[in-house]
């Protein structure tokens, strides 16, 4: 390490160790300086000028703004920026009401023509499920009209059969009987031969 | 209890507020008293460069911004006020042909700066012996621990010319020591 380094080290312990003096007293207060701006109470302050300058800026605002303040019956109205004469005025709110108007109108149209479509829709679907009911309740009705009618005629035709079967016991009976009776007298060889 | 910060009582001395703005002195007139003590190495001009610095400090309290810490820019106002004292006085004593009130007789007696302190009464007494250029450089690198970068903001000179000063100190105290 060179000599340099060393006396820089010793310096900076030197420096370290040594102990600082105590502050003598002082008139620490002399170096407070209220400022007068701040200390100033608010009835204290120039509000004149700032009155002032504010009154100035109003009229300029006033003056570059161009307001007009009217009294009329109605009362006082403050235009700005050169103001509107009657006639456009009511021409201007003509057209606003003409504007509105027609808003309206093209709301009432929609307001129509959904409650039309509304209604159609309504009245579609209802008939439609009418319909369906009326369906449904004439395929049932049919279905049993149908079940009768075949019912009948089955019964019918088994009345049918049961009087030709009875019709043909008699039959049968009757040539049975016949029979008999020609098988219990001689027949004739004539009648043999004839038969 | 919490210390209030710097900026809390910076704060509120420009509100006018007295009591922090003394409480804002105490905090720091050790440090500031000992610098001039350094600067200076006598009591009565220590205190008034002291005075001189609070002064100049409350007058321009509104434009410190918080930039750099609070000790950082006082220090640099310490600085400022340090050359003009050290200016004033050289006219002085050039007008009056005025001897120096620190000679070095006055070292030796109790009274003398850091007396009983032998090893830093050295050093300080051959800091006097510098021109205030490097005794100002030695002080803020050795005594309050600043960078050579922040020392040459502080002092508002090249870092490369800072770095010379303090070579150039360094090497003259290391003749100074050994001769005292």
């Amino acid at each position: 390490m060179s000599k340099h380094q060393n006396f820089e080290q010793w310096l900076q312990r030197t420096a370290d160790e040594l102990v600082n003096e105590p502050v003598p007293e002082w008139p620490r207060e002399r170096t407070f300086r209220t400022t007068a701006a701040n200390t100033l109470r608010w009835w204290q302050k120039p509000w004149l000028p700032m009155t002032s300058l504010a009154a100035s800026a109003f009229a300029m605002v006033l003056v570059i703004g161009q307001v007009q303040v009217n009294s009329t019956s109605d009362g006082f109205s403050i235009t700005f920026g050169g103001g509107v004469d009657e006639a456009k005025l009511t021409a201007m709110v003509e057209q606003r009401l003409n504007e509105y108007g027609a808003a309206q109108q093209l709301t009432l149209a929609n307001y129509a023509s959904n409650l039309r479509e509304d209604f159609r829709e309504d009245f579609r679907s209802e008939l439609g499920a009418a319909n369906q009911q009326l369906v449904n309740y004439v395929l049932a009705t049919n279905r049993q009209e149908r079940q009768d009618d075949m019912e009948d005629l089955i019964r019918y035709v088994n009345a049918q059969r049961e009087d030709d079967q009875v019709f043909f016991a008699n039959q049968l009976q009757q040539f049975s009987e016949d029979w008999l009776q020609q098988s219990s007298y001689p027949m004739s060889p004539m009648n043999s031969t004839q038969e | 209890m919490f210390a209030p910060s710097d900026q809390r009582l910076v704060k509120r001395a420009l509100e006018n507020n007295k009591q922090a703005w003394l409480e804002l002195v105490k905090r720091y007139e050790g440090l500031v008293y000992n610098y001039a003590l350094r600067m200076v190495s006598n009591r009565d001009d220590a205190l008034d460069l002291m005075q001189e610095v609070f002064l100049s400090v409350f007058r321009n309290l509104a434009a410190w911004r918080g930039e750099s810490s609070f000790k950082n820019w006082m220090m640099t106002i310490a600085h400022h006020r340090c050359i003009e004292h050290y200016r004033r006085r050289k006219s002085f004593e050039a007008d009056y042909d005025f001897e120096q009130e620190a000679s070095t007789a006055d070292w030796d007696s109790p009274e003398a700066v850091y007396s009983g302190q032998q090893q830093g009464q050295r050093l300080v007494r051959a800091m006097q012996e510098l021109p205030i250029e490097q005794r100002v450089v030695v002080e803020l690198k050795f005594f309050q621990h600043f960078s050579l970068q922040e020392i040459a903001q502080q002092t508002e000179t090249p870092l490369n010319t800072v770095k010379s000063r303090l070579y150039g100190a360094v090497s003259r105290l290391q003749e100074l020591v050994e001769v005292v």
